[in-house]
């Protein structure tokens, strides 16, 4: 059934449209990241009022950071079943619901539940939705638009002065409610992601040297509906010897447009099966219904390739910027020139997103180039982190890493997108993040562990960047999978030719 | 002794008469005595004073820059020996002839204690030629004070023996007439830490105002709620709005409950010692719950604007399109119909294709 008003379009907006989209994804970084950095400080509140221990009061924040990521399947289906326009909403309304409810607090497990929970399962839905939308609204210049949108982090640190200011004046219930209130401006920005459909012409230039994986015909479903493989596959299978080398359906088509190409393309591929009653939308939504979770996942080899970087460069990532200020003291450097150095940290990593995303966008060579060079740098840089015991060579240090980690961090969604090929992006992140949840609710308590154990900072410096370099190395393995992806498809094909 | 020699030239030594000799005898040497450096004369006066005072701790001040050791070292072992069970706290403050600012020094006294206070000086003349005086705030103070001179510095010692808050206060010592040099103790009772930001509570809660001490035990705490000018001394009448307590000696812990707009205000926490009293403030602010709520309303009123700005917006260019949107529709089946029979054509599906699209 078309609950939503389809607006057909030729290609990708990458543009138009796709701004406001952008503007949603920032606002969705600014309050997302904004939580966690002012849990800080509602951190300090809690342990006095309800006199826990830290620990208890830790749980909090990791809760909501890592539901953040381990919710990631969950939001795949449900936005599979009311799409995502509503599932952001939701997303919204969780957040700023937990907010209101935990100002009603009593005690520490109370706010785990609707200061923990609550808002991270919210986050992950605002997250995910909007960086899915943002990969159907953009190809050409996904990554310099998903640059642009996390800059939206580095404005977070206006948040916690807000915070504190909220906290003064009305009390850390007060605060509490009107937080949750200024969240409520999430509802109607994610009212802006209007559904889009793209259908491409036959004769299209459709050929991105940024697209790995050939798509042909275990190509995934279609954007709104859930995502069904075997369906089409078997569907497809038959229709694709009948429409070998159709340009229409150029088999090199980028991930972007293959969703909404590959629904006209189940179409024509339904229609020709000869089934009248099959409304295209009803057969595959019918049969979808019963697969909602795409376990086809597991046999792609790209998703492990780009789950096992995800989670070793989330899990390094945290370590160094939990440390830097700790670092410095111990170093005897003032907690001024510190934070200081935070503040140059975090622009010198927005700038540094943003330039990269404009450079992968040029497509001079295939995106995982960058991310991979870009991972390794990190961990060298992060090798010799240890040798920086003054104050200019820490900052040096400081800003090659936020010009890296900036790098790298920009050109995640775009590496998933172009790895993703058979499945949706919607379900290949989720599925992703869920096992990045597993790195971030372990990397500061490892973390912490590490500087008890060697009562230095250099353990956790050696140990991000071995993690670092770790993470590179599955991404050398792409060429590797392309192969073995291109002869099972070769494989296939002359088996139905063979049938045929 | 001359005197007594004549004395004895009449031939009348009545006892009386006698001793009265050699008693201002011992009076001029006493004085004498006091303001050289001869230790032996000022010792009866001074062990008086440390039998009487010997349940008290010695505070002895001391600060010597130089290693000039004291003549009077004896005597202080003496006196040493003698106030054993009490602590000796010594300050002292040095200066020189050319020091343009007067030096001061805090001292934080909890217990009654004696107090030894050493001033240095170092003159650029002549050591002998300097005169010495204490004060207490403008109140010279005569006697109970050494004087000696090693090395080409002037040490002054001045012990105190605090039992009340009437010792407490500030003591300088001067030196010299014409430019005075002149150093400060500041005798005080420990300071108490009450709340620097002012405790936002709402109508109906509870609210735990604290006040804490660093390193000192008072021996009582009293909080008073302070409506302007006016002190009133809280929890008196026992009741259960009102609970003092304390977890260690040295904070108190006063828990309101049952807020109401008047329990706004500033109130304060008395700790009295021995040696006086010290106050901290707690400012406490009562707010109803009406005060966030209202700001959360607005923002709120303003979410659902923007929300019913954007249905508006949508239902609009919704509208604009319907009437071209079927046939958009349509032309989507007809570019599909294009892509189809691109290669391998057949009416049939064609047909049916059109059907189920113009569904």
């Amino acid at each position: 059934m078309l609950k939503r008003k389809v607006q057909p379009y030729k290609k990708t907006l990458d543009g138009g449209w796709g701004w406001m989209v952008i503007f949603h994804f920032f606002l969705v970084n600014v309050f997302v990241m904004g939580m966690t950095k002012t849990f800080a400080i509602f951190f300090v509140v809690f342990q006095e009022e309800f006199e826990g221990t830290s620990e208890q009061t830790g749980w909090i924040g990791s809760i909501m950071s890592s539901l953040r990521f381990f919710a990631g399947p969950l939001v795949a289906v449900i936005c599979d079943i009311t799409g995502e326009k509503t599932a952001s909403s939701l997303g919204a309304f969780l957040v700023a619901g937990g907010y209101l409810i935990s100002s009603w607090a009593t005690s520490i497990p109370f706010l785990c539940v609707t200061m923990g929970f609550l808002p991270g399962l919210g986050s992950a839905f605002l997250y995910q939705v909007a960086a899915v939308v943002t990969t159907k609204y953009f190809k050409k210049r996904l990554a310099l638009s998903t640059a642009i949108a996390r800059s939206g982090m580095g404005l977070t640190f206006l948040l916690a002065p807000f915070t504190k200011v909220l906290i003064d004046l009305y009390d850390w219930t007060g605060a509490l409610i009107l937080l949750g209130a200024i969240i409520l401006h999430l509802v109607p920005s994610s009212m802006l992601l209007r559904p889009i459909h793209i259908k491409s012409t036959s004769d299209s230039d459709i050929k991105d040297e940024s697209s790995l994986s050939p798509t042909g015909p275990e190509a995934a479903c279609g954007t709104e509906t859930s995502c069904c493989n075997e369906i089409q596959e078997s569907a497809i299978e038959d229709s694709i010897m009948q429409k070998e080398r159709r340009p229409g359906i150029s088999l090199t088509v980028s991930q972007n447009q293959s969703k909404e190409f590959n629904n006209e393309y189940n179409r024509n591929g339904l229609f020709r099966k000869t089934n009248e009653e099959t409304y295209w939308k009803k057969t595959t939504s019918r049969s979808c219904k019963q697969k909602l979770f795409d376990f086809s996942l597991f046999k792609n080899p790209f998703f492990y390739i780009f789950t096992w970087s995800f989670v070793l460069s989330q899990l390094a990532y945290f370590i160094p910027t939990f440390h830097l200020v700790a670092r410095a003291k111990t170093l005897g450097i003032n907690i001024m020139d510190a934070s200081y150095l935070v503040s140059v940290a975090g622009i010198i990593e927005t700038v540094s997103q943003i330039i990269s995303g404009w450079v992968a966008d040029q497509n001079w060579i295939k995106k995982y180039h960058y991310h991979k060079s870009y991972l390794i740098l990190c961990g060298i840089t992060n090798l010799l982190a240890p040798l920086a015991t003054t104050f200019p060579l820490l900052m040096t240090y400081t800003i090659s890493f936020a010009v890296f980690s900036g790098g790298y961090l920009a050109l995640i969604l775009p590496v998933l997108v172009d790895l993703s090929g058979n499945s949706t992006v919607q379900s290949f992140l989720g599925l992703a993040s869920f096992f990045a949840g597993m790195a971030v609710l372990s990397g500061p308590p490892l973390a912490g562990w590490l500087y008890d154990y060697t009562q230095t900072y250099t353990g956790s410096y050696y140990f991000s960047g071995t993690c670092y370099l770790l993470s590179s190395v599955s991404l050398f393995f792409i060429p590797l999978a392309e192969r073995w992806k291109n002869s099972l498809r070769t494989k296939r094909e002359d088996c139905s030719q063979v049938r045929a | 002794m001359r005197a007594l020699q004549g004395l004895r030239g009449p031939r009348a030594p009545s006892l009386p008469l006698l001793l009265l000799c050699f008693l201002a005898a011992l009076r001029r040497s006493l004085e004498h005595g006091l303001s050289t450096a001869a230790p032996f004369k000022s010792l009866p006066v001074q062990e008086e004073m440390m039998t009487k005072y010997s349940n008290l701790s010695l505070e002895s001040h001391n600060i010597s820059v130089t290693a000039a050791p004291f003549t009077s070292l004896p005597v202080q072992e003496e006196m040493m020996t003698k106030s054993s069970n009490l602590s000796l706290e010594s300050h002292s403050i040095s200066m020189t002839e050319h020091s343009n600012m007067p030096v001061e020094k805090n001292i934080t006294l909890e217990r009654p204690s004696n107090v030894e206070l050493i001033c240095q000086f170092t003159p650029s003349g002549d050591l002998n030629s300097v005169n010495v005086t204490w004060k207490k705030g403008d109140k010279l103070l005569e006697g109970n004070y050494l004087v000696n001179a090693t090395g080409g510095i002037l040490y002054t010692q001045h012990r105190v023996a605090v039992i009340n808050s009437k010792q407490m206060g500030s003591y300088s010592c001067f030196f010299g007439e014409k430019k005075q040099q002149r150093g400060t103790f500041n005798l005080k009772v420990p300071e108490i830490n009450g709340q620097n930001k002012p405790l936002i509570t709402y109508l109906g809660d509870s609210v735990v105002l604290m006040c804490k001490c660093q390193d000192c035990l008072p021996l009582n705490w009293t909080w008073y709620g302070g409506n302007g000018s006016v002190q009133v001394p809280i929890g008196v009448p026992v009741n259960d709005k009102y609970v003092i307590s304390g977890k260690h000696a040295n904070e108190t812990r006063l828990k309101i409950t049952q807020l109401s707009e008047d329990d706004q205000g500033t109130y304060l926490c008395h700790a009295i010692f021995e040696l006086g009293e010290s106050e901290g403030h707690v400012k406490l602010v009562v707010l109803s719950y009406l005060v966030p709520l209202k700001v959360f309303c607005a923002i709120a009123a303003e979410v659902v604007l923007l929300v019913a700005a954007i249905l508006l917006f949508e239902m609009y260019t919704q509208k604009k399109k319907k009437p071209s949107d079927d046939g958009k529709e349509f032309e989507q089946g007809e570019q599909l119909k294009l892509d189809d029979s691109n290669g391998i054509e057949n009416s049939g599906p064609r047909h049916r294709k059109n059907e189920s699209v113009g569904q």
